[in-house]
This record gives C-alpha cells, structure tokens and sequence, in this order.
C-alpha cells in the first residue's frame, strides 16, 4: 500500500466521482451533439446524417436569435435585480436582533418549492387575485395585462423568477456578513462614518467573494430559464417572452417535432454558456491571486 | 481517515448492487387457481375526464377477474393536455411506452409512420363504429385507433340571451355583425375571449379556415401541400375574427380555457367560439345554462357557413405492448356492447358507435342538426407545426404586436417548412 | 443618548415594516395555495379571495386516492436519499 504513487491512489479516489461524471453527464452530452447532425424526429426508428446543415439552418433562424436576444435580456436584469434584493435583505436581517430565524425562514421558503409550481401559482395570482384588488380594493395600477403585454409579461417574470432565488443568494450573503468582523465595523462608526458609507467602504469588499459566487450562479441559472417563463407565459404573447431554452424544447416537442435540429440549438446554447463560464473562471482566478 | 473513506465506498457499492438486484425477487409467482395478475399501463390527454374514465376502468378490472381470471391492475395516467405530447413522445421512444396511449386523429399519420400503432381492422369493434368516423382513424383502410371524441362543434351561444332579444343563429357574416350590434345594445358582451392558452385562440382558424376552403375553395389544402398555394387567398377568416376580437371580453390573455368557460356559463358574455367538449365546465357551473351551437359565418356565402366534423382523440393499442391481448380487450371494452354508451355519456361524447343509443345533450343535437343539414365539412388535417403557429399568430395579432399582412407571410413560410 | 435610542428606533420601525411586506409577498402565494386547495372548482373561479364556503378536503382525498400519492413520496424520498449519499461519498472522495 506505501509504495503505490501517490498520483495513482488520488486518482482511484477520485475515479467514481469521475464515471459518474462521465457517464450521466458527458455521454448524454456527446450523443447529444450527434443527433445534431442528423433529421430525427424524436419519433422515428429510423433517421438520416444530413452533416451541419442543421447549424447553417440556425444562422438564419429568426425566432431562435430574438430566444438568445431576450435571454441576455433576461439574464441581465435577473443578475442586477436578484442580488441587489437579497445583499439588501439580508444586510436588514443582520441588522435587527429580533426574529432574524423567522425572516430568514420566510424568504427561504420559495425555494422549497418546484418554479413551476411556484409560477402556476403566481399565474393564479397574476390573472385572479391582482384583478380582483384592482376591481374590488381600487389598486388600479394593479390593472395591466400582466401576460398579454409583452412588457408586463417581462416584469411579472422577472418578479416571479426573483421571489425563487433570492432566498437562495440572500442565505450565501448572510454568511459572508457574518463573517465580517463587529471591530471593522466598530472602528468605522467611530471614526465617524455614516451607515452607508461603512457598507460601501467596508462591508461590501469583505463580502466580495459572495458577491462574485451569487452573480454567477444567478449568470449560469438564468441562461437556463425555463419553468418560470414556461408556466407563467409559455413564451407568450405568440413568441415575446420566449427564453432559449423555451425555443429549443418546442422545436423539439411542438410542430414539426424536429428533435436533431433542436439539438442542434442546444449544441449552440451550450458553446454559449461555455464562453461565459470560461470568462467566469478567468475573472474568479484573477481574484483569488489579487486577494 | 482513508479507511473511513474506502469502507464508506464499498458500503455504497454494495447498496448499490443489492438494489438492483432486488427486482426480480420481488416479482410475483402465480398459482394455478388463483388469477393471474397482470398490469396495464394506459395514458390519456383527458384530466377533465378522469372520474368517468377511473370508474370504467375499475369496471374493465372487476369484468377481467370475473371472465378471464385476470387480476389486472390497470394504472391510467392523465397529463395535463399541454405536456401530454411531449411526455407521451418522451414515453415512446425510451422503453417505457404505454400499452394504450390517446393521440390526435391529425397525427395518425406521423405515428403510424413510425410503427407505434396497431391494426385494429379485425377486432370485434371495428364493426360497430360508424363509417364517417371511422374513416377519420384509417389509414390505407386500416383502423389505427378507437375514436372517443368526434364532435361536430362551431361556436357555443347563451340560447337565453338569444331568446330575449330575439336572436337567431346566423348564416351569414353581416347576420353576425347585426347580432353583435343588437347585443351591445342591450348592454351584453357578445363575445367570452379566452386566449391564454394558444389552443383557443386557435379554434377560430379551424372553423374560419374550415368554412372558407370547404365553401369556396375545396383544393386549398392540396395546394398548399404542394407549395401552391397562400394564406392571402384565405383573407376572409379576418372578417369574423376582427369582429370577435372587437367585441369581447377585457383581459382575454389572462384567461384560461376553464375560467372563460365558467365566466360564459355565469352570462358574462353570448357567444363563445370553443367546442362542445368545453360544455362539461360550463354545465357544472351553471347547470341551468342553455347552451346552443352555431356555425361561424365568415362572409356573405352561406355555404362557407358549416360546423366542423373532427375526430381529436383516439385511443391507440402500442404494437409492443407487453399484455397485448389485454390492452386488446380494454380497445374493445371501450366500445363494449352494455357499458360503452353510459361512459361517452358521462364524458358528453358524442354517439360514434351501434351501440350508442342514447339521446345526446341539446347542444350535440344542435350541431347534429347541421350535420343532417348537410351544412358540415371534416376537419382540415394542417401539419401541427401550421396549427401550433396559428394559435401563437392570433395572440400576437390580438396584442397587436403583427398585422394582417404579417399573419399572412408568416404563416406562408410555416407551411412551407412543413412540407419539407 | 436619547437621540439615539429614538434614532434606533425609528429605524428599526422601518425595517420591521419592510421586512413585514417582503414577507407577506413572499408568501403570497403560498397562502393563496393554502386556502384555495379547500375549494371548489366553481367556488375558486367565481371569487378568487373569498374564504372557502367551509373547510373541503376532497382535492386532498381525491390527491391520495388518484395520483399515487405515497407512491410518488417514496420514489422521491428514495431518490433523494440515493443521490445525496452518493454525491456525499463521491464528492468527499474527489474532493479530498
């Protein structure tokens, strides 16, 4: 046992994590990108290579480019909106000394639950009960056609998409917070510095590497978008709110059932996603060598 | 700590092996008296009729037992009709496929061509379907499937509304216009919009584009197939749309299929265009309303003016089915002598079958009506990719985010890569 | 010290406040959930806000009787159970 390499007992430690890596996650992933290149239909038994016609076919692929365009859009406002939200929650959870674990609980809660679940509900609440207060309760402002117009249509989703991660990022904040030490804070107060001053110039570069983890999480999960907007909108009116990931699963399931082509797009979505993750690792490396 | 480490691993590899090698274990061992147990996986794309299907299948489960000494467990699944195509697709090409599965008569093509259906032609109840349904399920005169849902359908009206203001079904568009007039009037919505969901704004194409091409233009459909044709010379199907889209309801892309068919059984509006299938909602919220059926005029030529004849759901016997000759027996219990006609009943289908016998609901035999009349025409089979952009082109065209114009181009190109 | 005190005070009456609404969105819709699954079809879409006309626990009977209910529990709890044994040992292992 003392004479095996020690290069070869870490790699048999870490071989399992590795197969299954391997196999439930890069197998499907290889085959994925050969069905890609060929017509299959996802019911045949039978299908034909037709090489990367498919991918040319994707240039010119009108409602595919306005998917990633309104994606970007989407990630975009998601990363901005979602963290701002949970660092201000949780900096007003830490603030307070009294239910703290009720909040904290509270805000938690959405996340427990399926979004597409959470996004029939809210659709509930965004096509019955918003009406009704604006019938009922004169709250007009509440009166928009919050699924017909594609500008609404964007809030609502935003605002739903929200209410089911920022308990996730606001729980990653509170423990950087907790992590900056009372002194630092002591010694800006009595140095005269106002509240929001401390947060900017001391609290906030303490707590940048969750800054750094939240914003990519929310990066690389709202590229993703798919339930919120599948249950809430189902990409509507027409196509207006329709994510990538939305697009690809209807040219897979819907019309035409054109299952290569669709794996086509997500070949395509996938080489997007990577160039971002690598810029994420870049910026997240240069981090750690400045820190 | 590597030993902790090594030991935790083989526990897990060990785990791992006994639960897959649990299975065959566990399956049952039959005896010569007792039944013979067997499963029967069945899924359908009608949650609305759940109640009445599980009834019937514990029917089929207790005959089982009683004639053939089966014990069957019969496990019915029902998505929700918006999944059901992509679970269903899903199901078929993994090894996990139904033994009975429902699909939409349109599709019998695609997935026959793909070998999931089975020839029906011999079994006891291909006889008993009547002929102009039947030939809605074949192909190359083989019976691919059981129909259950064949309706004549146009659009629903509230008869007691129409009978206080003296209205009457009209023939033609201008007859539409002035009934639209005259319910404003008297301070009705004549419309219940529900476009929430693609599909209903869809069925407006269907009857319009039904009317127009069975009317006026009867090879519009071969031509189209063959790249030969356009929506441009369909342009009418806007004159009755326009007129619905003006006079309905507010917050139609808030509204569901169910809550629009609810909020037309509590008198919010006159008229509905939705199908007959829509009536189980409607009765169970109102169960005093009376409920018509018209056909959609969509210009000044009565003969445009006809309901749709269509067949949506069939039930089809997968060809690998494990239990083949049960899943054979349930397609022949669902058109069984004594008990077929108290299930298409209770899920108000219409009589497709000798041994319906029942009177059906007044709102069928208002369609019925028009069928006698000869004022009917079979559904248009467009590919599913066109049907599917129609419902998305009405909700735009409703927000108003496209125009006529762009319907039309739009529509054009989908048609032609379909037929691809 | 007075000025203080009422300056702390004050600004905890605000956060209380805010944190008070976030929650109540928060768990609005969970709550509308709660008192509409005690309704009926026709009762939920003729008024949505309305308390239930008494407590109905069909949806939730007819829940167990016709999906399966425990059955789906269990292969949820199985593969839960499963997979986070296993991601536990094998991510321990590669990690370390």
């Amino acid at each position: 046992m003392k004479k095996l390499n020690p290069n070869v007992s870490l790699m048999l430690f870490v071989a399992p994590a590795l197969v299954v890596y391997g196999l439930f996650k890069l197998l499907p992933a290889v085959l994925g990108l050969f069905y890609s290149t060929t017509d299959w239909n996802g019911l045949n038994k039978t299908y034909n290579f037709v090489g990367i016609s498919n991918f040319i076919e994707i240039i010119s692929d009108q409602y595919f480019w306005n998917s990633v365009l309104f994606t970007l859009k989407y990630v975009v406002v998601m990363v901005i909106v979602a963290n701002v939200i949970a660092l201000f929650l949780a900096t007003m959870i830490e603030s307070i000394n009294r239910g703290k674990g009720l909040f904290r609980t509270v805000f938690y809660m959405p996340n427990m639950i399926s979004m597409i679940i959470g996004g029939y509900m809210w659709m509930f609440i965004v096509t019955k009960v918003l009406y009704y207060m604006a019938d009922n309760w004169g709250l007009t402002f509440l009166d928009k056609s919050w699924i017909g117009d594609p500008r609404y249509a964007f809030i609502a989703i935003i605002v739903v998409a929200s209410w089911g991660s920022v308990g996730y990022l606001m729980i990653i904040y509170m423990a950087a917070l907790q992590g900056v030490p009372t002194s630092l804070k002591e010694a800006a107060y009595l140095d005269g510095a106002s509240g929001w001053q401390t947060f900017w110039a001391v609290i906030l570069p303490m707590i940048r590497h969750a800054v750094t983890i939240c914003v990519f999480w929310t990066l690389n999960s709202s590229f993703q978008v798919f339930d919120v907007i599948y249950s809430l909108t189902g990409g509507g009116p027409g196509r207006a709110t329709q994510s990538t990931a939305l697009n690809i699963y209807e040219e897979a399931f819907k019309g035409n059932i054109r299952y290569g082509y669709a794996t086509a797009k997500s070949t395509v979505l996938f080489v997007i996603v990577l160039v971002i993750t690598i810029i994420q690792i870049r910026i997240m490396s240069k981090k750690e060598q400045e820190a | 700590m590597k030993k902790f480490l090594a030991l935790s691993l083989v526990i897990c590899m060990v785990f791992l092996t006994v639960a897959c090698a649990k299975e065959p274990v566990a399956e049952a061992i039959a005896t010569p008296e007792q039944p013979r147990e067997a499963e029967l996986n069945i899924m359908m794309s009608i949650p609305q009729f759940m109640d009445q299907w599980d009834t019937y299948v514990q029917q089929f489960e207790a005959k089982m037992l009683a004639e053939e000494n089966i014990k069957v467990k019969v496990n019915l699944e029902m998505p929700s009709s918006d999944q059901y195509e992509s679970v269903l697709q899903a199901r078929l090409t993994s090894d996990d496929a139904p033994d009975l599965f429902t699909l939409h008569s349109n599709n019998i093509g695609t997935y026959n061509k793909a070998g999931y259906l089975t020839d029906l032609s011999n079994d006891p109840l291909a006889t008993k379907i009547y002929d102009n349904v039947k030939s809605t399920v074949s192909v190359d005169g083989k019976l691919l499937g059981v129909p259950l849902e064949s309706q004549a359908w146009g659009v629903l009206y509230n008869k007691e509304i129409f009978e206080k203001l003296n209205l009457e079904a009209p023939k033609t568009l201008s007859d539409l216009e002035n009934i639209v007039n005259i319910l404003k009037e008297n301070d009705y919505t004549p419309f219940m919009l529900a476009y929430q969901e693609q599909w209903v704004p869809q069925l407006m194409t269907a009857l319009t584009l039904g009317g127009k091409v069975s009317g006026d233009i009867p090879d519009w459909v071969d031509r189209m197939n063959n790249n030969e044709g356009s929506y441009s010379e369909v342009t009418d199907i806007f004159g009755p749309i326009d007129l619905i889209m003006e006079n309905g309801t507010i917050r139609a892309m808030e509204v569901g299929s169910e809550a629009g068919a609810a909020d037309f059984a509590n008198g919010k509006a006159a008229m509905f265009v939705q199908g007959t299938w829509a009536s189980g909602t409607i009765m169970a919220t109102n169960p005093d309303m009376k409920l018509g059926v018209f056909a959609l005029p969509v210009n000044e030529n009565e003969d445009c003016t006809s309901v749709n004849l269509s067949t949506s759901t069939t039930l089809a016997v997968h060809p690998d089915a494990k239990e083949m000759e049960l899943a054979r027996m349930f397609a022949n219990y669902v058109l069984d002598d004594q008990d077929s006609a108290a299930l298409f009943q209770a899920c108000s289908f219409n009589p497709l079958a000798t041994s319906h016998t029942y009177q059906p609901a007044s709102w069928v035999a208002d369609a019925s009506s028009f069928v006698a009349a000869g004022k009917s025409y079979k559904d248009l089979v467009l590919p599913s990719a066109v049907t599917d952009e129609q419902g998305k082109l009405l909700q735009e065209y409703y927000v108003k985010t496209i125009t006529k114009e762009d319907f039309i181009t739009r529509m054009d190109e989908v048609y032609k890569n379909s037929n691809k | 010290m007075n000025i203080m005190r009422k300056k702390k005070m004050i600004f905890n009456i605000f956060v209380y406040t805010f944190l008070g609404i976030a929650a109540l969105f928060c768990l609005l819709p969970l709550w509308m959930a709660l008192v509409n699954s005690f309704k009926t079809n026709g009762e939920l879409l003729t008024n949505v806000m309305s308390w239930p006309s008494r407590l109905r626990f069909e949806n939730y009977t007819r829940t167990f009787d016709k999906m399966n209910y425990m059955r789906s529990l269990f292969n949820t709890i199985f593969l839960s159970t499963l997979s986070v044994s296993v991601m536990v040992v094998f991510s321990a292992l590669a990690g370390w």
